[in-house]
């Protein structure tokens, strides 16, 4: 490509759930689009995700160890208390890499990022809830601004969910739903208990519905509807779940729309309407593209480090929120040496809010996961017993057992990243911590959950709770916040409400990175929705 | 982990060690470590006489300085410019461990130019974080290195010829390095210099009569050589092809120790060297058999019947792909009745080489038909005989826990 060369209307960095929602609305508007990404895929050896159930897979293959442990046994190495979805072998790619391309160091913090097709999304829960006016308070925006977008990107993506319950409001009730997933019965149960006790309890303190989850219940597309395999955990042969490399299967019928991966964006350099997007090829080779326009969308850390190298702020800690995040193990007795279902839906089955006397002005969200579909070696090396006697405790209380997993918000979070000078030792250190009144929070918090589920018949297995390690969330997000125009002050890095980097026109910022603060609430759909607003704006300016 | 010079001697036990410890380990180094699975860590090639670093330190905590070039004078300078340069660099990252490993040797008016570099590049590490060690005399383990050529010689020679007439030396097994190396990690409170070996000196001599006779299995004669002499002895010897060769440095080394105290060193890391014969014993061997025989056991205690062969493959497959080569120590009986781990299964929470294991075993035998039945209650039962058999379970479990306490 000549320097002569106009090169694309815009070009956007990164596959995940922000680009593709960007991408979208500027081919709407007749731009033409490069997508520049690394665009890892699985190994062409990787075990594929097969037809039939988690059942099936476990009591008839032989050959399940190479699914569950990896043949390079990489699920055994050990990585502390982390999420199983990060140790599942056939997804280890989406991972690879990301630490080493940024020179990327942690101290305290759990960092996880994605050069691969499609981002993290790969990996990602499927919670998606439209951030709402009092989870907007710290941002130029209002959610009157996310609605139009959000309609649009659900449905795009497919959502199911209620729409008619008590956490419809919360998630979102305006925009387009397929019916919710079938429930499983210790879900179905507990929310028949919500309903049947609901005028004894304080529904303003604590709120219980249906989950609302990127994941189909009908066909949409080439994707097809959820068949309850219960290896949401494992890979869904279905393509239920949505996942950010779908949609680029579609974009890429589209007539003005490139899509260039192998490639690693190192800099953006130039400025004002004038950019270069500079690559390292897998040979190191340079590959540079320019455009007027640039969309960072390469997931919050990786685009605040594009932006803070391309502003040239080395060498300075600027705040990262993430959500610190707390697992109850909740037991309904009824159900205890019961038998394991074997269909069901391993991702969020119900959704709760929580208020408490430490958490006035905000809220705790939780989601509530069938146990079923986890390996039970997870949970067997923290029950306080001999590995045998752990095993068959086990097997006794997995039919009885939900997983709470819920968020705090991210002002809790005390994490800060701090990019160095390429030209020095040019990484990126990202340090983690929590404010100091997070432990009574927690505590208080776990205290509230337990109270209010014991309500309902469900009990917190005693010393079960485990709170996180700062950014094992993955919620990562304000880093870039948005602010309203002319506001901001020089010295932070940020960007406007349209997410265009301050002092460089025509450098947005779309992902995480620009949300002003990460509510108790999954960020991506809010992400994708505001990803969606910013490219209208960038397409009506470009038009005009 | 950063280890350079991981494919010598002290570094394939080191390496091996580390990655058992479940460190995530990166090798900079002439050559692998051979004795570690490839898969267990990343390998750069490094050079000490290339001018630029082979990759970044962004993702290392402590970096064990192992690799020192030895073959000409010209070279022994470049090690402190090499070092110096991979002392900056790790300079740049906060709370970056630097571990440089010394010489008992080293001092400013050594005798060998080998003491003299090694004493100024201590004088390198000078940073908040930087650490200098400096081991004794090393022996034991697999033939590697100067220990190996040691070894060579003991087995050909009837005869052997010992520098000086009454040299003195502090003998450190390889394994009592390692820990300490572990040790000097995992601590809090780190000293700047470490001198670590057995606290009393040993005559040389004894040592290489015990080394023959417990190690190789044969009586040798020693005959102690002026200085001057051996040099020359060496010389020759590098002339003569088939003989082993032994560098200048190394004899030279020999000539000028002076006696280390130890015993604030060895405090500070709660280490106990072992005794000069127990080092002499040890024997390299194939721990194949008995990795089947642990996976055997702990599988069979695991799902309560006896495993599959292929689940036992698996396991020390796996053992293997995660670089843990070594077997663990388990009970005498525990191979008739593996049940018995019961009451040795280290406590919950208890993080230990067994404890890892176990964590392992539960893991494979779950992944598999067989583990599916155990794992998971798929088949309907009755509950009340589910529940009356995991009350059962509990309530031995119960009165076992004292006992898994005491023997603590």
């Amino acid at each position: 490509m000549s320097d002569t060369d106009p090169g694309p209307d815009v070009i956007i960095i990164g596959s995940g759930p922000a680009g593709v929602s960007a991408a979208w609305p500027l081919l709407e508007a007749g731009l033409a689009v490069l997508m520049v990404d690394q665009g890892r895929t699985a190994k062409p050896d990787a075990i594929a995700a097969e037809g039939g159930s988690l059942h099936d897979l476990r009591t008839g293959d032989g050959g399940q160890w190479k699914r569950f442990l990896g043949e390079d046994f990489s699920a055994l190495v050990p990585r502390g208390l982390v999420s199983p979805k990060l140790k599942v072998p056939g997804q280890q790619y989406v991972f690879d890499g990301f630490h080493t391309a940024y020179g990327l160091r942690t101290d305290n913090f759990h960092a996880v990022g994605s050069l691969a097709r499609g981002g993290l999304s790969n990996v990602w829960g499927a919670g998606a809830y439209v951030y709402d006016d009092d989870d907007l308070a710290d941002f130029p925006i209002a959610r009157s601004d996310l609605a139009a977008s959000a309609a649009v990107v659900a449905r795009r993506i497919g959502l199911s969910g209620s729409r008619d319950d008590d956490m419809a409001a919360f998630y979102g009730d305006d925009m387009p739903l397929q019916p919710a997933l079938e429930l499983d019965a210790r879900a179905e149960k507990l929310l028949q208990a919500y309903a049947r006790r609901k005028p004894a309890l304080n529904t303003d303190q604590f709120q219980l519905g249906r989950a609302r989850n990127a994941v189909l219940s009908q066909p949409l597309g080439a994707r097809g509807a959820c068949g309850y395999d219960d290896m949401c955990l494992w890979g869904c042969s279905r393509g239920a779940i949505y996942n950010a490399a779908q949609e680029l299967v579609e974009l890429k019928k589209q007539p003005h729309f490139t899509y260039r991966s192998g490639l690693l964006v190192r800099s953006i350099e130039g400025g004002a309407n004038s950019y270069a997007v500079v690559c390292a090829a897998a040979d190191q080779r340079p590959v540079r593209f320019r455009s007027k326009t640039v969309v960072l969308a390469a997931g919050t850390i990786g685009s605040t480090v594009l932006a803070l190298r391309h502003l040239r702020h080395f060498d300075r800690d600027i705040p990262l929120y993430s959500n610190p995040t707390l697992a109850v193990p909740l037991v309904l007795p009824g159900f205890l040496g019961g038998v394991l279902p074997r269909k069901n839906f391993s991702l969020g089955q119900l959704g709760f809010r929580l208020r408490t006397a430490e958490l006035t002005d905000a809220y705790a969200h939780g989601v509530l996961f069938a146990a079923s579909g986890l390996p039970a070696s997870a949970f067997i090396g923290q029950i306080p017993l001999s590995r045998p006697a752990a095993i068959r405790l086990f097997r006794a209380l997995q039919p009885a057992l939900l997983i709470a997993n819920c968020f705090l918000p991210g002002r809790f979070s005390r994490n800060f990243l701090k990019v160095s000078d390429p030209a020095a030792t040019g990484g990126v250190a990202i340090s983690g911590g929590y404010q100091p009144g997070l432990d009574k929070v927690i505590k208080s918090t776990t205290r509230a959950m337990t109270r209010h589920f014991r309500k309902l018949g469900a009990y917190a297995v005693p010393g079960g709770a485990r709170a996180s390690e700062p950014g094992a969330d993955i919620h990562y997000a304000g880093t870039l916040p948005m602010r309203a125009d002319g506001t901001g002050s020089s010295a932070a890095p940020h960007t406007s409400s349209l997410g265009e980097l301050a002092g460089s026109p025509g450098l947005y910022v779309v992902d995480g990175a620009v949300l002003n603060q990460v509510a108790a609430k999954n960020p991506t759909f809010s992400i994708m929705a505001n990803a969606d607003r910013i490219a209208r704006q960038i397409a009506r300016r470009l038009k005009a | 982990m950063l280890v350079t010079g991981g494919g010598g001697y002290i570094g394939n036990a080191l390496c091996k060690r580390l990655v058992e410890e479940g460190h995530q380990l990166t090798v900079w180094g002439r050559s692998r470590p051979g004795a570690v699975a490839q898969a267990a860590y990343s390998f750069v090639s490094y050079d000490l006489n290339a001018p630029q670093l082979p990759g970044s330190l962004s993702d290392i905590d402590v970096i064990i300085h192992l690799a020192h070039a030895m073959d000409d004078r010209e070279c022994l300078k470049r090690n402190e410019t090499a070092t110096e340069a991979l002392r900056d660099a790790a300079r740049a990252f906060d709370g970056l461990v630097f571990v440089y490993v010394s010489s008992q040797s080293a001092r400013i008016d050594a005798p060998s130019p080998y003491g003299r570099i090694k004493w100024r590049i201590e004088q390198l590490m000078d940073g908040a974080n930087e650490v200098v060690v400096r081991p004794g005399f090393i022996y034991g383990g697999a033939g590697k290195g100067a220990f190996g050529m040691l070894l060579q010689v003991l087995n050909k020679s009837p005869v052997i010829p010992v520098i000086g007439w009454n040299t003195q030396v502090q003998p450190l097994h390889r394994d009592d390095l390692t820990q300490a190396f572990i040790q000097i990690v995992e601590t809090n409170h780190r000293q700047r210099l470490y001198s670590i070996a057995m606290v009393e000196t040993v005559a040389f001599s004894l040592l290489l009569k015990n080394l023959a006779r417990h190690r190789l299995g044969r009586r040798v004669l020693t005959l102690p050589v002026p200085v001057s002499l051996a040099l020359a002895g060496a010389a020759l010897c590098r002339m003569i092809p088939g003989l082993p060769t032994v560098p200048r440095d190394r004899i030279l080394g020999l000539t000028g120790i002076v006696a280390m105290d130890t015993t604030a060193s060895l405090e500070n890391l709660g280490l106990v060297p072992r005794d000069l014969i127990a080092g002499c014993r040890d024997r390299p061997r194939s721990s194949r058999r008995a990795l089947i025989n642990e996976g055997r056991i702990l599988l069979h205690y695991i799902g309560g019947e006896q495993p599959s062969t292929q689940l036992v493959r698996r396991y020390v497959r796996a053992l293997q792909a995660l670089g843990l080569s070594s077997p663990v120590s388990l009970p005498p009986m525990s191979g008739r009745w593996p049940m018995i781990m019961r009451v040795h299964e280290p406590l919950p929470g208890t993080a230990s080489p067994l404890a890892r294991r176990l964590e392992l075993a539960v893991s494979i035998a779950e992944a598999s038909p067989g583990g599916a039945r155990l794992f998971a209650a798929y088949a309907p039962a009755l509950r009340v005989v589910a529940m009356a058999r995991l009350l059962l379970t509990l309530g031995v479990e119960l009165i076992l826990m004292p006992v898994r306490k005491w023997r603590r």
